[in-house]
């Protein structure tokens, strides 16, 4: 491993992978410009002891972390399968997408616990600097909602980071808003407002996602497929040969790709090999991508 | 146990006069009730005798929480503390994360239904893994919370203060990990139960598949059944040998993840707790050394994200659908293509619902001279008894 040849394999192989494909090379970029402006406010957060941009920063390491991450996945998922990770490592992109989905759910609920706080109890903010960080961090993230409002149409797999730009995006625009209305009218009210509003919004904009992620990680039937399954069950048990179905299983491994497999009582006197490939016909019109079927004869 | 098994390969095949969509949904619902039961570590009154006895920690400790919790919100209060008041809402994640646990405990406990056709054990994983984002989370906050004390110099930092309330908190997580964690003496006992259960229920399970395959074979196949008879026989006598071992080995591996996940949880919020009272103590004796609380903390956070990689390794082989640590699917496939029927193995997956309870697909294609049935039996047998997994399919192709 310590080698200067497979050192370099590991760094450029994902690097190549990476600029190889247009979705993640426009990742890579998006989580450059976060990290750079994370930087920048870093320092000049510490430099000018403004605890609004120190704040802003912090929050950008959370996103640049889910951008790294959605960054891994979509390389990741692309490995082909091994004997490890037998079914291929595509469930990365869905568990990224949960893990996602959690934390925007997780850090909703603390902000609402905090403005509650601030409601009881409130603090006079600095305006100066945080009209500044949060116009900074709007232009941001409306360059990423431009570069990934694509994905969100057709691909799932991209929607979890599209929506943690969404949430931020709509974050900027509150703390500009409501930073206005503090300058200008003294509503302090208006921030803790604003944060309460924006983290119903952004928690109710995750629960798709998080429901979707949660039921393909708890190996559910999937939604999408469940009358089509209904029908090719009932077409299977209508084959000639087969007696009954036995440990039907049927789960997603990814958004697209469904499995299934199940154990078929049929007639010793029926030909296997004929109901083998009509039920495994069955099973393909389904949306079935990977099946196992264990044929068990019956004497009925 | 399981008796009921046969009954259920009844109904399906009694039923066939019936509408469809009834036969779709018993078919389906074989599975969750009896013969697969997930039984190759564990059986499930093992599994529900555990649970409830984990049940019952979290909720002594939830109800210790909130008697801590109403402690310091009254002691806040009176004391007009805020950095008191604050250390309540830490108490409150402890209870939101002992709930977490609570709920997929009780979630994994829950009947497959024709929608959830694997019952609900991944439950536990999911929730073991939320629990641990919001240790990290609150690890997160906490290390911001240093940073901010460092910038803001207005407000003075009271150490004294910050060490008491940190003492506070260390005792009352102290008194919980005791609780949570004190489990070392039963495991032994258990695994033994286990060990036991595990064998009968095992046996029980041939049992009736054999019942079913003597209903409706005969002939040729009756050999097989009466073959297939004695070799269980001897299987569950070398079972008899390994599962003591073996299982009681498991168990201590593998304690109740969700269990686990909030003794994480206290144990992390402990070793928090003795860096910032390092950080107060510090702080009260000199307050000009206000950074040393930012590099305490930040030293303990990075013990505390270690202490959790080992459970979200777990976790993640587990979603991954990756196969278990403890089985070797190189030397599986092997071991298949030493029988002299089988030509090629492939589309192998091994994969586990949750911690421990593994299954296991295949496709296995086979000599055409070769009598499919008999290929069938003999590798189920063969990966039950070397591997222990019970729930397999295996696609015989010639």
């Amino acid at each position: 491993m310590e080698s200067p040849e497979s050192f370099s394999t590991m760094f450029m192989k994902p690097i190549r992978h990476i600029l190889s494909e247009k979705k993640s090379r426009k990742i890579a970029l998006f989580l450059l410009i976060n990290t750079a402006y994370m930087v920048v406010e870093f320092v000049a957060g510490f430099m000018s002891n403004s605890l609004g941009l120190i704040s802003d920063a912090c929050h950008m390491l959370f996103d640049c972390a889910a951008l790294a991450i959605g960054l891994y996945a979509s390389y990741i998922s692309r490995l082909p399968a091994n004997h490890q990770y037998n079914y291929g490592r595509g469930r990365f992109e869905v568990l990224s997408g949960y893990v996602n989905a959690v934390f925007l759910v997780l850090v909703g609920a603390l902000i609402v616990l905090e403005s509650i706080e601030r409601i009881l109890d409130p603090q006079e903010i600095s305006t100066n600097s945080l009209l500044v960080v949060s116009v900074g961090g709007l232009l941001v993230n409306i360059v990423g909602l431009i570069f990934f409002h694509e994905e969100h149409h057709h691909a799932h797999g991209g929607s979890g980071i599209f929506l943690h730009v969404l949430a931020d995006t709509m974050g900027s625009v509150g703390v500009v808003i409501s930073t206005l209305l503090i300058k200008y009218k003294g509503w302090l009210v208006a921030d803790p407002a604003s944060s309460i509003f924006i983290s119903i919004l952004i928690i109710a904009s995750v629960i798709p996602l998080l429901r979707n992620s949660a039921e393909i990680l708890l190996q559910r039937v999937p939604r999408a497929h469940r009358q089509d399954l209904k029908e090719a069950m009932r077409n299977i048990l209508k084959t000639k040969g087969v007696c009954s179905i036995q440990r039907l299983h049927v789960w997603s491994f990814t958004n697209s790709d469904v499995v299934a497999t199940l154990h078929l009582l049929v007639s010793a006197d029926s030909d296997k090999t004929d109901t083998k490939l009509q039920v495994s016909r069955l099973l393909e019109d389904a949306g079935v991508k990977d099946w196992t079927l264990q044929v068990e004869s019956v004497n009925s | 146990m399981e008796s009921s098994s046969p009954h259920h390969s009844h109904i399906v095949e009694v039923n066939v006069g019936k509408s469809d969509e009834e036969r779709i949904i018993v078919a389906s619902k074989v599975c969750g009730e009896a013969p697969c039961g997930f039984s190759d570590s564990k059986n499930a009154s093992g599994d529900a005798h555990e649970r409830s006895a984990s049940m019952r920690k979290l909720c002594i400790a939830v109800v210790l929480c909130l008697v801590f919790m109403s402690v310091e919100v009254v002691g806040g209060i009176k004391a007009n503390s805020l950095a008191i008041l604050t250390d309540a809402a830490h108490l409150l994640s402890d209870v939101a994360a002992f709930a977490i646990s609570l709920f997929s405990l009780w979630a994994a406990g829950w009947e497959a239904t024709p929608r959830q056709t694997y019952g609900f054990f991944r439950i536990e994983i999911l929730g073991a893994l939320v629990s641990i984002q919001l240790i990290w989370l609150l690890t997160g906050i906490l290390v911001y919370e240093a940073i901010i004390r460092i910038v803001t110099e207005t407000s003075e930092v009271n150490g004294f203060l910050m060490f008491l309330v940190a003492a506070f908190g260390l005792v009352v997580n102290i008194i919980m990990a005791v609780l949570l964690g004190h489990d070392h003496g039963h495991s032994h006992g258990h695994g033994h139960g286990h060990g036991h259960d595990h064998h009968n229920h095992s046996h029980g399970v041939t049992v009736t598949t054999h019942h079913h395959h003597h209903d409706h074979e005969h002939g040729h196949s009756h050999g097989h059944g009466e073959d297939k008879h004695h070799a269980h026989g001897d299987v569950t006598e070398q079972l008899l040998d390994k599962s003591k071992t073996q299982v009681a080995a498991k168990e201590k591996r593998k304690r109740n993840i969700n269990l686990q996940g909030a003794y994480l949880h206290v144990l992390g919020d402990s070793i928090q707790s003795v860096g910032v009272m390092i950080g107060g103590a510090i702080i009260w004796y000199n307050p000009e050394w206000k950074i040393v609380d930012l590099i305490c903390t930040l030293a303990f956070s990075v013990i505390v994200l270690g202490t959790t990689i080992n459970m979200i390794r777990n976790i993640l082989e587990v979603l991954m659908e990756s196969t278990p640590r403890e089985i070797d699917a190189t030397k599986l496939e092997k071991g298949l293509l030493e029988m002299e029927e089988v030509v090629a193995v492939h589309e192998l997956h091994i994969w586990a619902i949750t911690v421990g309870k593994v299954l296991l697909a295949c496709h296995v294609n086979i000599r055409p001279e070769a009598d499919a049935d008999m290929v069938l039996n003999k590798v189920i047998d063969y990966i039950r008894r070397e591997y222990n997994i019970s729930h397999v399919t295996i696609q015989i192709e010639r």
